[in-house]
């Protein structure tokens, strides 16, 4: 998995342009996305899962490990863009108990102004 | 595992230790037991009696027949309560001696001397025998065979202890009750005494199995791969049992282990270095015959469908999860943190990511101390929080288990949906 790309479209707030395929292996790349995305007193990380692939349990549990962090860090997760396929695999997995899912980024950096 | 149930076997226990009061109290008044210098023989003589209840009372837990076991909720269980018995027995002898030299005053010192009559120095020499074997036991860093040898010398001791207890003119010469109720305990103390030195296995199948292959984890990890010689052995999911090795270079000791599969076909074990003999495992090969005892324990997978399951494994906690893991058909909503100190140590995760590829109902989190640090309740909350609304089932070292216990009580679980399995006694 490449560098994931970091984007700050607005002040305490940052996106994660998750992207390839998001596995257990996934791990040092994500982890090392989000140590540059939870700067600066961020309030909000945004994943945003446009470009994902392929995430299989391995990605999940990445994914949740990954909240326990923002968590830590009083900061609050977001997704958005997320396929079909992955968002019923959200349900099932019921990772979006946790993480509020929405339909595309302007929408969830709406619900992040609002926060 | 089941608290109630546990809790109700703890309570019998407290009964059973106590009852020597009701008929203590029935026959004298209690002006003339606690007036002045009397007080200090009435304290040690209660401190006597339930000191020999609690002592016959380890005694039979020690023989872990499986009543026993049941009622309080598992082996581990059991354990802990006899293993805190032990240090009540040592609290109630040491304060019956410091009371009745109190009340003996100048001539106190005689008490301890053969001189007085062996009714009396019997008492000395089982006071003495069994704070030596219970501080050794709980303080010491024993080899699995020096414990069981100073377990069951102190089983010697009680012989001892009851002989003192019977022979002194005591409180329990003046109620037959009283002595009726004393004699009972001790015949059942000895009588658990020498069921486990005949190496007792009351209801407890044997089952012969021959070592398939022997999967090395790591430098200090393996999985045993086992095939039944004739009958196999029926478990269910997270329960354990104790397996003899037949190999040279490998002490033929009997030595407990959770079962790591699913019921049915091959049975595992994964085992890892904690020990002496554990450390000795390493070296086993295809072949070697085992000679498996069991199953014991309750920390079996819970079916409950209607209510989330968290799962909380430290290191090789993870055996009866992944017994559970592997028995899993997909309707159960399940979280498993799985808590290790770094990746390496986190044995068996890719079978788990697959088996959670099958269930997506199943998530496997890896929680590694080198990276995250410890795990704590509010991190659970995070991910779940409905996690108050389910079953909360946790098998580690003792530490991690009362930090768990005590925060999912804090945040008002109830107790019996906290499930727990300490593989410290093992």
């Amino acid at each position: 998995m490449p560098e994931l790309a970091v984007r700050e479209p607005f002040a305490h707030v940052r996106v994660i342009d998750i992207a390839g395929d998001v596995t257990a292996d996934s791990d040092d790349v994500v982890m090392e996305a989000y140590s540059r995305a939870s700067t600066d007193g961020v309030r909000v990380i945004l994943l945003n899962f446009a470009a994902l692939d392929y995430m299989n349990s391995g990605g999940i549990g990445l994914l949740v490990t990954l909240l326990i962090r923002a968590q830590r860090n009083g900061q609050r997760m977001l997704g958005c863009d997320l396929s079909d396929h992955y968002r019923q695999i959200f349900e099932l997995t019921r990772l979006d108990e946790a993480i509020a899912i929405h339909d595309s980024e302007p929408d969830a950096l709406g619900a992040a102004a609002a926060l | 595992m089941d608290r109630a149930r546990s809790r109700a076997g703890r309570y019998v226990v407290a009964a059973v230790v106590l009852f020597p009061l009701v008929p203590w109290l029935a026959v004298g008044s209690l002006d003339e037991r606690f007036g002045g210098n009397a007080t200090l023989k009435s304290v040690a003589n209660l401190a006597a009696l339930f000191g020999i209840a609690a002592w016959a009372a380890t005694l039979v837990l020690a023989s872990r027949i499986r009543p026993l076991e049941r009622a309080l909720g598992g082996l581990d269980q059991l354990y802990v309560v006899h293993r805190r018995l032990g240090i009540l027995v040592v609290v109630l002898a040491v304060t019956h001696a410091l009371f009745l030299t109190l009340h003996a005053g100048g001539s106190a010192l005689d008490l301890y001397l053969p001189s007085e009559g062996w009714s009396t120095f019997s008492g000395v020499i089982a006071l003495v025998l069994l704070t030596g074997f219970v501080v050794t036991s709980v303080l010491g860093r024993l080899g699995y065979q020096t414990f069981v040898l100073v377990q069951r010398l102190a089983g010697a001791a009680f012989v001892l202890g009851a002989f003192h207890t019977f022979a002194v003119r005591g409180t329990s010469a003046s109620s037959p009750g009283l002595t009726a109720y004393l004699a009972f305990l001790t015949a059942a103390g000895v009588a658990s005494l020498g069921y486990r030195l005949l190496g007792g296995r009351l209801g407890v199948g044997r089952h012969p199995y021959r070592v398939a292959e022997v999967r090395r984890l790591d430098d200090d990890a393996v999985e045993i791969v086992m095939a039944p010689v004739a009958r196999p052995l029926v478990f269910q999911a997270g329960q354990f049992l104790y397996a003899t090795f037949d190999q040279d270079g490998i002490p033929r000791e009997s030595h407990p282990f959770t079962i790591a599969s699913a019921p049915g076909g091959e049975l595992r074990l994964a085992v890892k270095r904690l020990g002496d003999f554990t450390g000795r495992l390493m070296q086993l090969r295809p072949g070697a015959r085992a000679q498996l005892e069991g199953p014991f324990g309750s920390f079996c997978l819970n079916d409950d469908t209607g209510h989330s399951q968290t799962w909380i494994a430290g290191g090789i906690g993870i055996t009866p999860f992944l017994s559970w893991a592997r028995s899993l058909d997909g309707s159960i909503a399940v979280d498993l943190y799985y808590c290790t100190p770094g990746a390496e140590q986190a044995h068996f995760i890719q079978e788990l990511y697959e088996i959670a590829d099958r269930y997506p109902r199943f998530r496997v989190i890896p929680i590694r101390k080198s990276s995250l640090g410890r795990l704590s309740v509010e991190d659970i909350e995070a991910v779940n929080p409905k996690v108050s609304n389910g079953h909360v089932l946790i098998c580690g070292p003792p530490v991690m288990i009362d930090n768990m216990r005590t925060g999912f009580a804090a945040r008002g679980i109830p107790q019996d949906r906290i499930h727990t399995e300490c593989f410290d006694f093992r």
